[in-house]
């Protein structure tokens, strides 16, 4: 299989991944979509390169690179809304009509809520309630130990519930 | 909200998809960056090498095709001069072997070009066959126009070398043509997988149309005014 067919087969595979991962961190479509464009755009760059440095891990990678991305967005943008106010952050209003009703009300709470949390905890929540990766496949992305990523998403849906709940 | 309830709520985020039309255009892009670095720089040498045969190729053509006009336009002043007759005999054989010699360097730079046409931008593949058509029609024509002329009848030379100009004309314009359907047939089919404006969709099914009832040029015209493919 050639490089760019083997590409397709992760883009598919990891595409609606990364786009959820970056939408839920920064809410708004059209960002997302920049940012996952850019993701997989620079993830290709390296694949068609990776006889120099293979990627053995592709989930870790796409989402190491989500990760800063999301970080080098907002360093950039001059507006860089304080975590504590981000649960007075308006969902875009571009947003399509199943992205809306996902993130009505209670939906968009807990997405701000989550927001709140340590970054850690949010990408283990993340990883573990809404795409259903295990302690130990969560391990090898985040590359920390499987017990550590078990108390973290105890402790991130803990104090989640608490957030809710205050 | 209890635990059960919070996870169950997790759970729908992960409805969330990207738009399909989006999904599309990124991963087009992705890839067509990709390409316009590989143009831009792997192998620059091999690309500047054929770039450089490429248009040799095509300048030859034009060249020859001008050379064939000029000498018609000369013939054409020589057959209505008020010189002798042997005087304009020879000067209308000295133009038509010229035409003969530009005709076979026409038809080695249309092989050229048809072995090269992978390497080669298909609209200007389309528009030199078509000046190549024109020319060896015009070639094709003065040559019956000597032929019939009366300082020139019965001259076995000249009527030996204007047949092979009819023969040759014909072998081309047969040769180019061939060409262009194959230009035509790749270009539509490139054409039909793009996304095209209402306008340019429009003028591609004309296209197909015209050159389904054989009308070669106004299907080339057409096609030439699509986008900037």
């Amino acid at each position: 299989m050639n490089p760019k067919k083997k590409y397709e087969k992760l883009y598919n595979q990891y595409l609606d991944k990364i786009y959820r991962f970056i939408f839920i961190k920064v809410g708004q479509k059209e960002t997302a979509q920049d940012l996952t464009h850019q993701v997989f755009l620079k993830a290709w760059q390296r694949f068609k390169n990776s006889n120099l440095s293979p990627i053995n891990n592709p989930s870790a990678y796409f989402y190491q690179v989500a990760r800063n991305e999301i970080a080098d967005y907002y360093r950039k943008s001059k507006n860089i809304v304080p975590i504590d106010d981000l649960k007075n952050e308006p969902v875009d209003p571009n947003i399509n009509q199943e992205e809306k009703i996902i993130l009505s009300n209670e939906l968009e709470k807990i997405r701000i809520k989550l927001l709140n949390l340590p970054e850690e905890y949010q990408n283990v929540v993340f990883l573990h309630y809404i795409e259903g990766y295990s302690y130990k496949e969560i391990g090898k992305i985040l590359q920390k130990d499987e017990n550590t990523i078990r108390v973290i998403a105890f402790r991130g849906l803990q104090q989640l519930k608490n957030l809710l709940s205050s | 909200m209890e635990e059960k309830e919070l996870i169950r709520e997790l759970k729908i985020f992960s409805k969330i998809k990207p738009d399909k039309n989006w999904v599309v255009l990124s991963k087009r892009e992705i890839f067509k960056e990709e390409e316009k670095t590989q143009e831009r720089f792997l192998f620059p040498w091999k690309v500047f090498i054929s770039t450089l045969s490429i248009i040799t190729l095509l300048l030859f053509a034009i060249y020859f095709q001008t050379n064939i006009n000029n000498k018609i336009a000369e013939i054409s002043k020589n057959l209505f001069a008020f010189e002798s007759k042997d005087q304009k005999t020879a000067q209308i054989s000295e133009s038509i072997k010229a035409i003969n010699e530009n005709l076979n360097k026409v038809e080695v730079s249309l092989d050229n070009i048809k072995e090269n046409k992978d390497k080669i931008n298909k609209k200007e593949v389309l528009g030199i066959t078509q000046v190549v058509k024109n020319t060896v029609q015009n070639s094709k024509e003065i040559a019956k126009k000597i032929e019939s002329a009366p300082d020139i009848k019965n001259q076995k030379e000249i009527s030996k070398t204007l047949g092979v100009i009819v023969e040759t004309s014909d072998k081309i314009r047969e040769k180019s043509e061939e060409l262009q359907i194959e230009m035509i047939k790749a270009l539509i089919s490139d054409l039909s997988k793009r996304s095209l404006s209402l306008e340019d969709s429009q003028k591609l099914e004309k296209a197909k149309d015209y050159f389904e009832k054989g009308d070669i040029q106004t299907a080339i015209i057409l096609l030439s005014q699509i986008g900037s493919y």
